[in-house]
């Protein structure tokens, strides 16, 4: 899995290519590490994700908020969508369509 | 702690030393499924919507773990998560007796036997040091009682002592219809959770077949 690191205005931007799953979550954790702020993964690139990813993307949401962080998600593939649908978290994760809006909503 | 131990403290009647009666099957599937949310922690499991995957055979050297990890990774067809809470929960006795063995050892519980009537041998279990069952409980509280992203181990006990009913045990119905939104929502949060609560739900639709068959 490649992940891509830009800093776009005060937001991170994560670009993921490749499948979410065990590998790819450890794969994560090590990116995202230290990281605060807002931030905004793009997922346009992935078309996988496990319980591992799902579980990955909950604790980096979870350490962003305790630092008055947000993490958003955009460019999701319908499967994502669906596996993310089905496990409730678009209760809490912000979704955008496409890197731009989001940027632009992210301020 | 494994969440088998958290399982059976959460089930100990303090003031009896014993624990409480609940439906067999769905202990049985919740300490299977405990395990198996376990490896996944450990990262020896995956799971998705259709499958459990094995991602690393490497025993974890905990003998609550290993055996269902080598049950996997002997297993020559893929399937999914809920097949393997129903194998695991063929060891479902094994895990009990080591879970509390386990909370003996650490001075949680004390064994201790008694006759009932001279004749009967009764075993009760009075704790001895409670910080643990503090702790999982408040944990649970704190996420049902809250708005908060639980975290995935919180997630976990929440879908393993909803799907055997300890949940019924731990709050008045009052506040049980309180938190039933939000214990839905949370149970949703883990794919293995949701197979636990699957396997239960399939098997109290059966018995509720058998019993009224013109019902449901």
């Amino acid at each position: 899995m490649d992940i891509e690191k830009i800093t776009q205005g005060t937001a991170t931007v994560f670009a993921i290519d490749g499948r979410l799953n065990a590998p790819g979550a450890r794969q994560f954790r090590e990116a995202v590490s230290g990281v605060a702020g807002r931030v905004l993964v793009d997922v346009a690139k992935v078309d996988y994700i496990s319980s591992a990813g799902l579980r990955a993307l909950m604790e980096f949401h979870r350490d962003l908020a305790t630092q008055d962080g947000a993490l958003a998600l955009c460019n999701l593939h319908p499967h994502v969508r669906d596996v993310l649908e089905a496990s409730g978290f678009l209760s809490f994760l912000v979704i955008h369509e496409d890197r731009e809006s989001a940027l632009e909503n992210m301020g | 702690m494994r969440f088998a131990e958290e399982m059976m403290l959460l089930l100990l009647d303090d003031e009896e030393g014993k624990f409480r009666r609940v439906p067999e099957w769905s202990l049985r599937y919740a300490l299977g499924g405990g395990v198996l949310m376990d490896l996944a922690l450990e990262d020896r499991i995956d799971t998705d919507l259709e499958r459990l995957i094995l991602v690393d055979a490497t025993p974890v050297g905990d003998s609550l773990l290993d055996p269902l990890l080598a049950d996997i990774a002997a297993e020559t067809e893929t399937h999914d998560a809920k097949f393997w809470v129903e194998r695991a929960a063929g060891r479902a006795e094994e895990i009990r007796e080591e879970a509390i063995a386990r909370l003996v050892e650490r001075g949680v519980l004390e064994r201790k036997e008694d006759r009932f009537l001279w004749v009967f041998r009764t075993r009760r279990y009075p704790l001895v040091d409670g910080h643990a069952e503090r702790e999982v409980k408040l944990r649970i509280m704190e996420v049902l009682f809250s708005d908060e992203v639980p975290s995935p181990r919180d997630i976990v006990i929440i879908c393993l002592v909803d799907a055997c009913g300890i949940l019924r045990e731990l709050l008045s119905t009052r506040e049980i219809a309180h938190v039933t939104p939000r214990v839905e929502q949370v149970r949703k949060m883990d794919l293995i959770g949701r197979a636990v609560s699957k396997a239960i739900w399939d098997i109290e639709t059966s018995l509720a077949r058998a019993v009224q068959p013109h019902v449901v």
